[in-house]
């Protein structure tokens, strides 16, 4: 697929992203705000199962370690929230380096089971050391005078995203994205190439825990508070969910799902007291009928309306035609 | 020392429940190769029809028994149909799109919870028969809790004669060894599918029902026991119930004694055993390896 | 033996109660191709998975140009020099077949670390000139998933020479090919042995194949080795005859 393909849609959404606070309330911003670390971390879960095949379960753990780095370092030390966000991705990379040395060495549902456990493991600690983590009642984290309006916020928010999906964009695209790829198609041939398959899962998998700690480090300041449930299971498989909604295969598919989920969170528990109800409900309909998520269904659909009417050119050709396109730096 | 022999009981009492619950998803994750997350609902459901049950029926003995045969008859209901109007139209895709329905179950079971029986603290009481207590050691250990371990034993007795002695146990066992061998074979797999599925629902319910009158109903048991019955299943090893057996006592014992040591690392204790036995050796204390 | 690039040493594999390879020694030449036969179960995949690192032997040495292999991973033993292809053929099926040899490529050179680099275009021509030489030019940009099983097969070839390997592995190269590919692939093999200097070390069940290709054979039976030579002479070997021909003559 071409570069271009995947790159205008990105593009869009920043311009509109950043338009955004010209056209809209200040609450709606807030949620526009909610959406751009949700979206993130989506994405960096997405390197994981989209890029490398690996199912994890327990990513929630990193994001809520990059929630409370931020916190620890605010009402710990004292430290202002930007450095705190600068730390988070070091903090959540080194935990999943630690926990990715164990993880990487089982396969499928094993690997699942294993990062969910760790992922409950770093929960359990948190929730219960109320000393250091304030347990249940969280701990507060206060964002500097220039950061507390919403608008200012929001365009922080959206310039650190903005980064870090640029990083993830160029990373699907790079020689180790390409490994990557190979190793989820087929992790022994993989290894018969010369690839060594876990060190470079691991790296995945840290890179995908720093991205979700980056995400979690905004999300704490945005709440102005760190809870235990950001690194509870239940919060791991938001990500999942969100990344099937959209499409596992499409680069944007994370971010497509997660403004489902962050939207619908919104109508529905504006209007009803049972959101899960919803979501349930819309998942059972994705994964029943559009199991490619809302991205692959319209490329796919997309792709056969381009097809029919232009016979003369087969699709063989047009495809090899736009790699070509594709390849040209 | 008795108080740490009736700790250890009180463990073992509660790793009873969690066996029955955790047999069930262990027999489903055997044989349909789906990580259940629905399970954990299944026991939730069954908590909450017990407290209705026995409301209706006065709280006595009577209210009791008429819960566990109720219970776990409409948890069992309720498996049937998830297994046979959704899971097996996607029955042959990839596990993770399984895995995604029974979770999104889970979702749509909370809030259907929430709806029918609100969100307030429910407690079920125990028959007057079962209130008190007997001695052990010149110790107090709750009558209750006797049944809870007798009744797991007889489970885990029913459940091997049922797998070496009968039919469909040993097809059971078969697919749980060997999927693709088991269709060549000729044998039922939608029946075997939806059958391994409700009697795993089936035990779900009735793990709820029995450990509904310990402690307190409410949303969230349904999060929490999915997650102990996950880690039950994969230190005994998947598809093997006598596995199942040695994983609840193993983890409701770590917790019992987990709680005297330092209470609120306890669940760490679980999590701890769990990433040693799946490093150490993935395929579960008595599973097979694949 | 000082010219041997590959030299086993009583190598044997045990899989609990049942013994695939006993005491298997074998020395692979320099610049040879060299046939590995037996009837079915003979213990010859075994044996090429040992030495490409796949299972570890039970007991038994394992040289490669003169040092020890045994215990390195897979991954080291394609940058030792050693390239494999599998009996049922292991490719990228939802990569492109250019994606697939330019990955081979890749992952050999090393070229796989960078983050940011984009991959779009790396070794391009490199891939182009590997898939010419199998003369897989055409399918460039089709999943090679869709490749109908002979076609794989030579891919899978391709990728096995992207490494530049000193030894290649086959593990029955023509299996599932028309009588075109056979006589393809097999002239492929000759001329990379002829004019890259490659060691070949392969199984194979069609036997015209082998005599017609091989330099020098090596006859397992039972997980042991029941000899060795140049073609005209174990074609000769009154065992091998009756062994491994004679059922051949029945079939």
């Amino acid at each position: 697929m071409g570069w271009r393909r995947e790159a205008a849609p990105l593009l869009v959404l920043l311009a509109t992203m950043a338009a955004l606070p010209f056209l809209v309330g200040e609450s709606d911003v807030y949620l526009a705000n909610d959406f751009l670390i949700t979206a993130l971390f989506a994405m960096s879960f997405n390197l994981l199962l989209g890029q490398a095949g690996m199912l994890s379960f327990g990513h929630a753990a990193f994001y809520g370690l990059g929630a409370y780095t931020v916190a620890l370092l605010y009402s710990k030390l004292g430290v202002p929230i930007v450095p705190g966000i600068l730390a988070a991705p070091l903090v959540a990379g080194v935990m999943a380096l630690a926990i990715g040395f164990f993880v990487v060495r089982l396969e499928g549902m094993y690997f699942a089971m294993l990062s969910l456990s760790f992922a409950q493991l770093i929960f359990s600690v948190v929730s219960s050391w109320y000393s250091f983590t304030g347990g249940d009642n969280g701990l507060p984290v206060s964002p500097p005078d220039w950061l507390l309006p919403t608008n200012a916020y929001y365009y922080f928010t959206l310039a650190v995203v903005s980064v870090c999906i640029g990083l993830l964009f160029l990373v699907r695209r790079s020689t180790f994205g390409a490994a990557l790829a190979a190793i989820r198609e087929n992790p022994q041939r993989a290894a018969y190439l010369g690839l060594n398959v876990r060190v470079y899962q691991l790296a995945a998998f840290v890179l995908a825990g720093a991205l979700a700690g980056v995400a979690g480090s905004l999300r704490s300041p945005l709440q102005q508070m760190a809870f235990p449930s950001l690194l509870y299971w239940t919060q791991s498989a938001d990500p999942v969910l969100m990344t099937l909604a959209g499409g596992v295969g499409a680069f944007i598919g994370p971010i497509v799902g997660a403004a489902l989920f962050v939207l619908l969170t919104f109508v529905v528990t504006s209007h009803t007291d049972y959101p899960l109800f919803a979501f349930g409900a819309v998942v059972l309909v994705l994964v029943l009928f559009l199991p490619k998520g809302i991205v692959g269904t319209v490329e796919g659909w997309w792709d056969r309306r381009r097809a029919k009417p232009a016979p003369a050119t087969p699709p063989q050709a047009a495809h090899a035609a736009a790699q070509q396109e594709g390849s040209r730096p | 020392m008795t108080d740490v022999l009736i700790q250890i009981l009180s463990g073992v009492s509660r790793g009873m429940v969690l066996f029955i619950v955790a047999s069930g998803l262990t027999l489903i994750f055997g044989v349909l190769r789906v990580a259940n997350f629905a399970h954990g609902s299944f026991y939730m459901v069954a908590a909450f029809v017990t407290y209705t049950v026995t409301r209706m029926a006065g709280g006595g003995m009577p209210g009791f028994l008429a819960s566990l045969v109720i219970a776990p008859l409409c948890v069992a209901a309720l498996g049937a149909a998830i297994e046979m109007l959704l899971l097996r139209r996607i029955q042959h895709r990839d596990h993770f799109y399984q895995l995604i329905l029974t979770f999104a179950i889970t979702l749509i079971v909370a809030d259907g919870v929430k709806m029918i029986w609100g969100r307030d603290y429910r407690s079920v009481p125990r028959p007057q028969l079962l209130e008190g207590s007997i001695s052990i050691f010149g110790s107090p250990f709750p009558s209750y809790y006797v049944l809870l371990i007798v009744i797991g034993l007889v489970i885990a007795l029913a459940l091997r004669l049922m797998l070496e002695r009968t039919r469909f146990g040993k097809t059971l066992r078969a697919a749980v060894a060997d999927g693709e061998m088991v269709g060549a074979l000729g044998v039922n797999v939608p029946l075997l599918y939806t059958g391994v599925f409700t009697l795993g629902a089936w035990l779900a319910g009735l793990g709820g029902a029995l450990a509904a009158p310990v402690g307190s109903i409410a949303i969230g048991i349904d999060n929490s026991i999915i997650i102990e019955s996950f880690a039950v299943v994969i230190i005994g090893g998947v598809g093997s119930v006598s596995g199942a057996l040695v994983g609840a006592l193993v983890i409701g014992v770590l917790q019992a004694i987990g709680i005297m040591v330092a209470p609120r690392l306890a669940i760490a204790f679980i999590f701890i055993a769990l990433c040693a036995v799946l490093l150490l050796r993935p395929q579960g204390l008595l599973g097979r390896r694949a | 033996m000082t010219d041997a690039v590959l030299e086993l040493r009583g190598v044997s594999k045990t899989f609990g109660p049942f013994k695939a390879v006993t005491d298997m020694s074998l020395s692979v030449l320099k610049g040879e191709i060299h046939a590995l036969i037996g009837p079915n179960g003979a213990g010859k995949s075994t044996l090429l998975n040992m030495v490409a690192g796949g299972l570890p032997p039970s007991a038994g040495e394992i040289l490669f140009a003169g040092r020890s292999i045994v215990g390195l991973p897979p991954h080291q033993i394609v940058h030792a020099g050693i390239a494999r292809s599998f009996q049922i053929t292991s490719i990228f099926p939802k990569l492109s077949v250019i994606e697939n040899v330019r990955i081979a490529l890749m992952a050999r050179q090393g070229r796989c670390r960078s983050l940011f680099a984009p991959a779009a275009g790396v070794m391009q021509d490199d891939a182009l000139a590997l898939l010419e030489q199998v003369h897989m030019e055409r399918d460039l940009d089709r999943p090679a998933g869709e490749l109908a099983a002979g076609d794989r097969k030579r891919l899978e070839f391709a990728m096995a020479l992207a490494g530049a390997p000193e030894l290649m592995l086959l593990d029955e190269p023509t299996a599932g090919m028309s009588p075109e590919e056979r006589s393809l692939v097999t002239a492929i093999i000759r001329k990379i042995n002829a004019t890259r200097g490659v060691t070949v070390l392969f199984t194979e069940h069609d036997i015209d194949m082998v005599f017609s290709t091989a330099h020098r054979i090596t006859v397992m039976h039972q997980g042991s080795k029941l000899t060795e030579g140049e073609p005209a002479a174990v074609r000769a070997n009154p065992r091998v005859r009756e062994l491994y021909l004679g059922e051949a003559a029945h079939a």
